[in-house]
């Protein structure tokens, strides 16, 4: 038997839970919607539908590392740890935004009259399709993903006090740049030409997925045992 | 099966092993015997191939086992508190054991299972100490991987379980002969089960003998003081206390005959140290110990 067979199966079993509950309270919120619209409770407004999935994306690597022990203590090695959660988030991903995307369509036919409408990050696109909506749906859902297994990865790897501190410094950062450099300027072009923002996020999120890679191949078995900047990678 | 050659490790700057040498060829069972932090349980990371050396050589069946996948499917360590999802019950423990090993026997398992009388739907977070023990045991047996660690395996098992543990140990080994490497810190309850008895200490292995050979060490003289003292002027005294003109003392030498007839002859009494006081003993820095 293939040995990445164990640890796919394994982190598929561990973020199964999750999914589920995410994937009922989305149906639950999906109806409550729907609902206020047929009773025309709501005359009119925009619902967000997509919140949950993406909030639990985003922490699905601080729920689900514990697979990494898991795995090792099965035998397995850290570097199928990672391509094990890769691809499960990956195909529970492509079936989220499946599920959301049926939910949209459902919506329409359930409020033909259109007193609700829900968000969709793809409306910024004038003319978008079904293909780039589920695309422009999974870049986002991936990048929310890669944003929480990088900030995961370093806290995992290097402790609470230097991921706090390096926080800490992106928070200044982050705060100078609005501050000093024109953000509208930033905000048009990333509004004029989305779907290029949209592959920019899709390279920025596997930019993340690979760093995190890059860290967790050598991973310290406990939170924060990672000598800063190198841990042995001797082999003999 | 396992050679580690001057093998040393640390977490930062705190050493936890030290140049452990050590050499096995054969499928047997050996016993790994050291005081809490010595660095029994680090050792067998770096067996298992959880940690990595940071000098020295390891190699497992010829493999590095650090994060190396083909080295690792030669290897099943089962830790003490051994990490188990919340959501698994005996039957996912069983499914992820096969699927991750590839010598896995699933008639041992089910079989050991019904022995132990775990309950297959109950999630194992919930079960007792000595259940947690027995599905590690299930799943470190039922592995059959040419080298099985297993850390404190009688842990929580009470004495009839301890007895269905050694049998079946014994039974699937007599089957499929293997290296099995048994740690602990108390000696007697696996002794009679090992071959060997590696004995670590201050971070590294000080002994690796056949435990017949090892549980004839250990001589205690009691007695007057002017009987014992010129018996043991070139003997290495592990412990020693002092009654008034009674001495008690331990020394590191064979109990045998000529120890009696010693013994007989000053008028003094000599019997065989256990084998757990003679390691505590011998692993202990203070080697006279005046009361």
């Amino acid at each position: 038997m293939n040995s990445f067979v164990g640890p796919f199966r394994l982190m598929i079993k561990e973020m199964s839970m999750t999914f589920y509950i995410n994937a009922t309270i989305t149906f639950v919120l999906f109806i409550f919607f729907n609902l206020l619209g047929v009773f025309d409770v709501a005359k009119s407004g925009i619902f967000f539908l997509h919140g949950p999935l993406f909030i639990v994306f985003l922490l699905y690597p601080f729920i689900n590392f514990k697979g990494y022990q898991y795995i090792l203590s099965f035998g397995g090695t850290r570097k199928q740890f990672v391509f094990a959660f890769y691809l499960s988030s990956l195909i529970y991903g492509a079936i989220s935004i499946l599920l959301l995307n049926l939910f949209y369509y459902l919506s329409k036919i359930i409020n033909a009259n259109n007193t609700i409408e829900f968000f969709h990050l793809a409306n910024i696109v004038n003319d978008s399709n079904l293909l780039m909506e589920l695309w422009i749906d999974f870049t986002w859902l991936i990048f929310v993903f890669s944003l929480g297994i990088i900030a995961k990865t370093i806290w995992f790897n290097y402790g609470t006090l230097f991921t706090l501190s390096l926080a800490t410094f992106l928070i200044i950062a982050v705060t100078i740049v609005a501050l000093f450099a024109e953000i509208s300027k930033i905000l048009d072009v990333i509004f004029d030409n989305y779907m290029l923002f949209i592959v920019i996020l899709f390279g920025l999120s596997f930019t993340f997925l690979l760093i995190s890679y890059l860290l967790m191949r050598n991973a310290p078995l406990e939170k924060g045992n990672r000598v800063l900047i190198r841990q042995s990678t001797r082999t003999t | 099966m396992i050679k580690l050659e001057n093998v040393s490790f640390s977490y930062g700057s705190n050493q936890v092993i030290k140049n452990v040498n050590l050499l096995e060829t054969e499928p047997i069972i050996i016993g790994l015997w050291g005081r809490n932090g010595a660095g029994k349980t680090t050792l067998m990371k770096l067996l298992s191939g959880l940690e990595n050396i940071d000098a020295g050589t390891i190699s497992v069946n010829g493999m590095t086992p650090y994060n190396n996948n083909e080295a690792m499917n030669t290897i099943t360590y089962m830790q003490e508190n051994h990490p188990f999802s919340d959501l698994w019950n005996v039957e996912d423990a069983l499914r992820f054991g096969a699927l991750f090993n590839k010598n896995w026997d699933s008639e041992l398992a089910e079989h050991l299972v019904t022995l132990f009388e775990l309950p297959r739907k109950k999630k194992i977070k919930q079960f007792s100490k000595g259940m947690q023990t027995m599905i590690q045991i299930v799943i470190g047996l039922a592995s059959k991987s040419p080298i099985t660690i297993m850390d404190e395996p009688t842990n929580g098992l009470d004495a009839y379980m301890r007895k269905q543990f050694k049998e079946a140990l014994l039974s699937t080994l007599e089957e499929d002969p293997r290296l099995i490497i048994l740690s602990t810190h108390h000696i007697e309850e696996i002794e009679a089960l090992c071959e060997k008895i590696a004995i670590i200490n201050e971070h590294t292995i000080v002994r690796y003998q056949d435990t017949e050979e090892l549980k004839m060490r250990g001589v205690h003289l009691s007695g007057s003081r002017e009987a014992i003292e010129p018996l043991i002027v070139s003997e290495r005294v592990l412990e020693k206390r002092t009654l008034g003109k009674l001495i008690s003392v331990m020394i590191d030498d064979v109990f045998s005959n000529d120890w009696k007839l010693k013994a007989k002859e000053a008028g003094i009494n000599v019997e065989k140290v256990p084998l757990q006081d003679y390691l505590i003993s011998f692993t202990t820095q203070k080697e006279v110990n005046n009361v």
